[in-house]
């Protein structure tokens, strides 16, 4: 016998069957039919009943909530839910009978969204002729042949022989006939993105279903709409792994790197959407256990969300503005900021994205600490939000996965992935170098402002005294006059922006691969420049400092300015001339090798990667702060040799090259290397 | 916060109350009350019966005025603005005229239908209200109503069947019952009066 489930509130008396009716008793407390559907269904999973075959009943005039009119067709609607609900299993599909007062041609008149009247799977019946459902069916399908079975066997052959199929792409004039696409992508993306990445937390394609406890209860109704799940079925169904449960554990390595890198860090998070379920979603990939966070995740006070109108009142909009930036840059100072491209929500959706508030805000804390990693969340894929991704501003942007237009290109479990990656990024080791660098740069730029005070002279660095370095071939003394720091602090900031869009290019073009760059990747000449002009900058932090440069000339020699910083071979001596010792000041000597080796046009063939960028300006950054030892000759401590222990130590960046290294030779840039360690030796051991 | 204008003051206090009773503020002003100028209501409803003008109000002020929020208007007799040509997106009018003393059910649950979507209107399309508000057909739900009642041998609505009278006489005896006794039969027969599928019937 075929299970009939009956969806009418009215007691009609039905001839020659019994069915009970599912009235809206259930959802009383409801005024709300997709919340009624949800609970309905719920109930019923547990139950036999949806399980195996069977037809549904459906009045399409009935009321199943409070304050709805009869005219709203919620069966229909209720119908609609059913097809389009693929947690539902087998009964999405039943056959559906439908029956109504009104004429099929009105019904469909009145709204688009009845053409699933028409729909595989739907038979129409009109009442009254409907209550005798025997002689109304056989009246619907005339050519059928009925003999046999009676009512049980209309029922079971429509059962089994006339289902729906709302997976086939047939279905789709009758899910898109009344579908609109909702107009606000920034509020969509900002809810179903929570959903999704809750559910691959959880491991359910539906947590809506399967765990609603794991989706925030602000976005729980959002999800379980009718409108919801058209757009999911039209435009938002995304593809998921063939095997959903052995894609994860590739994930969780991932995320267990993210926490143990985010471990004792500071991530600053601004978004007006926070509360919405974004927060608790970093929390969870931040930290091991959410309850005992080792991430700590600051927000500001809510009212200082709540910016004002830029165009009401730009004055009081500004001033918000750096209110929040202080609160980031100097009274925080975290290690990220996760921050909203439109913290106006909706009242900027039309904005242009490069002048929304989040941008404003992002460069208004990059004036006060330019180094603080900003990875950027947007709620659009529009072209031109996509240029925030090239924008200096920030030095990241995620995108949160919307549904129709703004879906993720790839799996759930992608866009994950993306995000674990780039918070991993940000948090790593380049970022937080650049920010201990710069933090060098401002301990450089406090020992100036403090040196103003005549009584704090002790704390001038060594350049910004007379230095007395060895003359000509340690013969006297060459003196170096002292630098101007706000000048030195000036090429310095501008060492570590270049290394910033260096790491910046990196990441959004990707690096190198085995397989070759990523296919967005620019021409290859591109990121070289940038490595020449960094190398150049610290060759011009080293000229400075020094007093030289390679436009003037050694007054000694006659060779380049450049040369007195360390010395340089004599050629017209011999073959390979013979080294001469100007300064000796080689761990300069060594930076401005590097400078050389990397700046020069006929060298960009010669690639750096981060290692070699964080070891040179690290090495520029001691240099400057660590004083040379008083009284340096060429026959002292900074002898030049391989074996010598401190040398090398001192040519020794972070990425742990010593100074024997190809490259380091290289740097020294000569045939003539083994002669200058041979008469380095000779010089240590007193000979001539 | 919704703001309720409407000169009839009784109407205008249930409707306060409706809409208190869905969880949110609500403020009446009435007859020869002014509206003060810091007022930001989000819903607006409003009397644009011809009565209202009358009392001197400017309707096509106060909805410049409101522009930024939602605006239900609704009216009891003749209509001194047409709200129903209104370009504007967040301007409905509620099609059946309400009674003069009271909003009447259907626009107290229409009103509550647009509140129960309030939380989550910013995610809706751009339609929402409107289609809401302005979809419904007061006859075709007395029609309906009258024919399940009829069906199930309950109780008719009266007002129902007195939107209906005017519109299918043919569907009422001479002494103005119902011309239905309950029979599937009976209730066909009204179907076909209602919904004009009888041309014998509808010629007649």
């Amino acid at each position: 016998m075929t299970y009939i489930a009956l969806l009418d509130d009215c007691g009609f008396q039905w001839k020659g069957i019994s069915p009970t009716p599912v009235s809206s008793l259930d959802g009383a407390s409801s005024n709300n039919l997709d919340e009624w559907f949800w609970q309905w269904a719920q109930k019923r999973r547990n139950g036999l009943e949806l399980q195996t075959t069977g037809v549904f009943l459906i009045h399409a005039h009935a009321c199943f909530t409070r304050d709805v009119h009869r005219q709203d067709m919620q069966g229909v609607e209720l119908l609609k839910h059913i097809r389009l609900t693929p947690w539902l299993g087998n009964a999405r599909s039943w056959h559906a009978i439908v029956y109504s007062f009104e004429p099929l041609e009105q019904v469909l008149a009145r709204k688009p969204g009845n053409l699933i009247l028409k729909s595989p799977g739907v038979t129409f019946l009109r009442l009254p002729d409907a209550l005798d459902l025997e002689s109304a069916l056989k009246r619907a399908y005339p050519a059928k042949d009925w003999n046999t079975g009676g009512l049980d066997g209309v029922l079971d052959d429509l059962a089994t022989n006339h289902c729906a199929t709302p997976d086939a792409r047939s279905f789709r004039p009758y899910v898109a006939s009344d579908y609109q696409p909702p107009d606000s992508a920034h509020q969509i993306s900002n809810w179903w993105g929570v959903y999704e990445l809750r559910g691959v937390f959880s491991g359910h394609e539906y947590p809506e279903f399967d765990k609603p406890e794991a989706i925030p209860t602000q976005i729980l109704p959002m999800v379980l709409r009718l409108d919801t799940k058209k757009a999911r079925w039209l435009e938002g169904a995304r593809a998921s792994p063939p095997n959903r449960q052995a894609s994860l554990p590739g994930l969780f390595p991932e995320l267990e790197r993210l926490i143990d890198t985010a471990r004792n860090k500071k991530v600053a998070y601004l978004d007006d959407e926070a509360d919405k379920g974004w927060l608790d979603l970093l929390v969870n990939l931040l930290n091991r256990d959410a309850l005992d966070p080792k991430c700590l995740i600051v927000r500001p006070d809510p009212s200082k969300l709540q910016l004002p109108d830029k165009a009401r009142q730009p004055d009081d909009y500004e001033s918000s503005v750096k209110c929040l930036s202080r609160w980031v840059a100097n009274w925080e100072k975290p290690d990220l900021l996760v921050l909203d491209l439109r913290l106006l929500g909706s009242r900027e959706a039309s904005q242009d994205p490069m002048q929304a508030s989040g941008m404003d805000l992002a460069r208004e804390v990059r004036r006060r600490n330019p180094y603080l990693p900003i990875l950027l969340f947007t709620a659009s894929n529009k072209a031109e939000t996509l240029l925030i991704s090239r924008s200096l501003d920030v030095d990241d942007y995620w995108m949160k996965p919307g549904l129709g237009e703004h879906r993720g290109l790839g799996t759930r479990e992608e866009d994950l992935g993306a995000l674990v990656a780039k918070l991993g990024t940000l948090l790593g080791p380049d970022y937080q170098w650049l920010q201990r660098a710069a933090g060098v740069i401002r301990a450089i730029e406090k020992n100036i402002k403090k040196t103003k005070k005549p009584s704090e002279k002790i704390n001038k660095l060594w350049w910004q005294s007379p230095y007395h370095w060895p003359g000509p071939n340690g013969k006297g003394n060459d003196t170096q006059q002292p630098a101007n720091a706000k000048i030195v602090s000036e090429l310095l900031h501008a060492v570590l922006y270049t290394a910033r869009m260096l790491f910046r290019f990196r990441q959004v073009f990707g690096k190198p691969t085995s397989a070759g760059h990523s296919p967005y990747a620019p021409p290859e000449m591109a990121p070289r420049i940038l490595q020449t002009a960094l190398f150049n900058q610290i060759g011009q932090v080293v000229e400075f400092v020094h007093g030289v440069s390679e436009a003037s000339q050694d007054p000694y020699g006659g060779k380049t300015g450049s040369a007195r910083i360390g010395g340089y071979f004599d050629q017209s001596t011999g073959q390979f001339g013979q080294f001469v010792f100007r300064r000796c000041d080689w761990w300069a000597f060594r930076l401005f090798a590097l400078r050389n080796r990397y700046s020069h046009a006929g060298s960009l063939a010669a690639t750096v990667n981060d290692d070699d960028v964080r070891a040179a300006i690290s090495d520029l950054l001691a240099w400057l702060i660590v004083s040379p030892p008083r009284g340096v000759s060429n026959s002292g401590p900074y002898r030049l040799g391989p074996s010598n222990n401190r040398a090398s130590a001192q040519c020794k960046g972070p990425s742990g090259r010593d100074a024997e290294s190809d490259e380091f030779r290289q740097g020294l840039a000569t045939q003539g290397y083994k002669e200058l360690v041979k008469r380095s030796d000779e010089i240590q051991k007193g000979s001539p | 916060m919704v703001l309720v204008i409407d000169c009839r003051e009784e109407r205008g206090k249930k409707l306060e109350e409706c809409v208190r009773a869905c969880g949110h503020k609500a403020v009446t002003y009435g007859l020869g009350m002014d509206v003060p100028g810091e007022l930001r209501p989000e819903l607006l409803l409003l009397h644009i019966g011809d009565a209202q003008v009358d009392q001197g109000d400017d309707i096509a002020q106060t909805i410049g005025r409101f522009g930024d929020c939602l605006i239900l208007c609704y009216r009891g007799g003749i209509a001194s603005w047409p709200a129903e040509n209104c370009p504007m997106v967040n301007v409905a009018l509620f099609p059946p005229l309400v009674p003069m003393d009271e909003p009447g059910e259907d626009l107290l649950r229409t009103v509550r239908q647009v509140l129960a979507q309030w939380a989550q209107r910013e995610h809706l399309g751009r339609e929402w209200f409107r289609s809401i508000v302005t979809g419904f057909d007061p006859v075709l739900e007395a029609k309906l109503e009258v024919l399940i009642a009829a069906l199930k041998g309950a109780k008719l609505p009266e007002e129902r069947l007195m939107l209906i009278r005017s519109k299918c006489p043919r569907a009422f005896t001479e002494d103005g019952r119902l011309a239905c006794d309950g029979t599937p039969q009976s209730v066909a027969r009204l179907r076909k009066i209602f919904f004009n599928e009888d041309p014998w019937e509808h010629s007649a």
